[in-house]
């Protein structure tokens, strides 16, 4: 075999080995600037991350562009993830979430907006041209039925804030409330949702 | 109403804002005042702790899509091409520290010695320059090649891979309502010849669009076009990448 096929070999034996990484030594190729190893933590999350931004953003383009720009942030600040503080698909769910409210925040998916202002938050998004992943139904079930359990008050400061991107100043307002009760209502609301998945998950005891 | 155990909260990343902080509604400079404000805060920092699993479980709750294949080639697309460009200029800083050392050889030696080292560094920094694309015998021939861009703060560049060009913008102004960026191809001494590859920029002035049978062509040019492209270029050319 020529030195060429070794070196296919190689690559591919390097590309398989690195598949087997946990998201966490991957990180630390990217680091490096290893693109191959930023490749493969691409294709862990990028449903997850597209989810997110479409639910948030209601429009594909849009999440898309969030999309690419969370993953862009992601590559050229790859050193700033510290595992003590979660894992990866949280940390890249976190930044993909803060380029989805700015999106929001810039104004690029007013329609959305004023969708959530007329109380549209409840639907859950449309499913055209989507499908569901059993891997994830799980615990997705779980989520859900956590967010279903919360009163009907705080479910809504949380999904206004979290997938709307609004303020607490903006829900205040829209729901004619005290930003206080509204801060309260967040933080009970997310108190519960952590009982009541540990609770689902077995381990609340 | 059942707002049990609701505190009254003052101010903005203060005592009790754990909840707003993990959602991300605080502005930076609140943040930053709440962080250091948890660091000492028992209550704030309980909060985290507990609040915070909650938080990041709400992705979960989101209908699972499909990620389009298009985005992946985009992002990989510029991965690849600053990996590359990195490496080049580590590389290149290699280089230059391995002549800087060179240098510092002690004067004393003779003349003509240091003459030859010197020949010998300029040559391992010419011929390492001199492959501006990195091909090598690494096999990925990879190359990429600055683009001159007309455009105030925007910036290009044209990355080849595997027998593919990519033209990736950065910091591009959106075009003109009605209107689209436009890719040309230029051969030596022929005009330029309009491709399928029309783009226009992310909110933040990305792009990375295929150049179609960009091998030969002496020059990737790009202009601005009434939307569906144009068969000769209407406007000045706002980027030029030099293949020849």
């Amino acid at each position: 075999m020529g030195s060429r096929g070794h070196g296919f070999l190689a690559a591919a034996r390097r590309s398989a080995d690195r598949r087997k990484l946990a998201d966490e030594e991957l990180m630390g190729l990217v680091r490096t600037g290893d693109g191959d190893a930023f490749e493969i933590i691409y294709d862990r999350h990028c449903d997850a991350a597209f989810s997110l931004a479409y639910r948030m953003c209601g429009r594909r383009a849009t999440a898309e562009e969030v999309l690419q720009e969370a993953f862009l942030a992601l590559w050229r600040t790859g050193g700033r993830y510290d595992r003590s503080r979660g894992s990866v698909r949280n940390w890249i769910l976190r930044i993909v979430h803060n380029h989805a409210v700015d999106a929001l925040r810039r104004g690029v998916v007013r329609e959305r907006r004023l969708l959530h202002e007329e109380g549209a938050v409840e639907r859950v998004a449309g499913s055209e041209d989507t499908a569901e992943w059993t891997l994830d139904r799980e615990r997705a079930h779980e989520v859900r039925g956590a967010l279903e359990s919360l009163p009907k008050e705080q479910s809504r400061v949380l999904e206004l804030a979290y997938f709307g991107g609004f303020t607490h100043i903006e829900i205040a307002s829209m729901l004619q409330l005290p930003a206080g009760t509204v801060k309260g209502r967040m933080r009970l609301g997310l108190a519960k949702l952590r009982i009541a998945m540990a609770t689902e998950e077995g381990i609340g005891r | 109403m059942s707002e049990e155990r609701e505190r009254p909260l003052p101010g903005e990343g203060g005592c009790g804002d754990a909840a707003i902080y993990l959602l991300g509604l605080l502005e930076e400079e609140h943040s930053r005042a709440f962080v250091e404000h948890a660091r000492t805060c028992a209550l704030c920092s309980d909060d985290l702790a507990a609040l915070g699993p909650a938080v990041d479980s709400l992705p979960a709750a989101v209908p699972q899509v499909s990620a389009p294949t298009h985005a992946k080639r985009h992002v990989m697309a510029v991965v690849r091409s600053e990996a590359t460009q990195a490496r080049r200029a580590s590389s290149r800083r290699g280089v230059q520290r391995r002549w800087v050392g060179l240098r510092r050889l002690p004067s004393r030696r003779s003349t003509l010695a240091l003459a030859g080292v010197g020949l010998l560094a300029g040559g391992v920094a010419v011929g390492g320059l001199s492959t501006p694309f990195g091909g090598g015998s690494a096999g990925g021939a990879a190359r990429v090649v600055s683009a001159d861009v007309a455009l105030p703060g925007a910036s290009a560049m044209l990355h080849e891979s595997r027998g593919d060009t990519w033209l990736t913008v950065a910091k591009m102004p959106e075009p003109a309502a009605g209107h689209v960026y436009e890719v040309w191809l230029k051969r030596p001494g022929g005009a330029p010849q309009p491709t399928d590859s029309l783009f226009a920029p992310t909110a933040s002035g990305a792009a990375t669009v295929n150049v179609p049978a960009a091998r030969g062509a002496g020059e990737v040019l790009v202009t601005q076009e009434p939307a569906g492209g144009s068969r000769r270029p209407t406007g000045p050319v706002l980027i030029v990448a030099h293949l020849a």
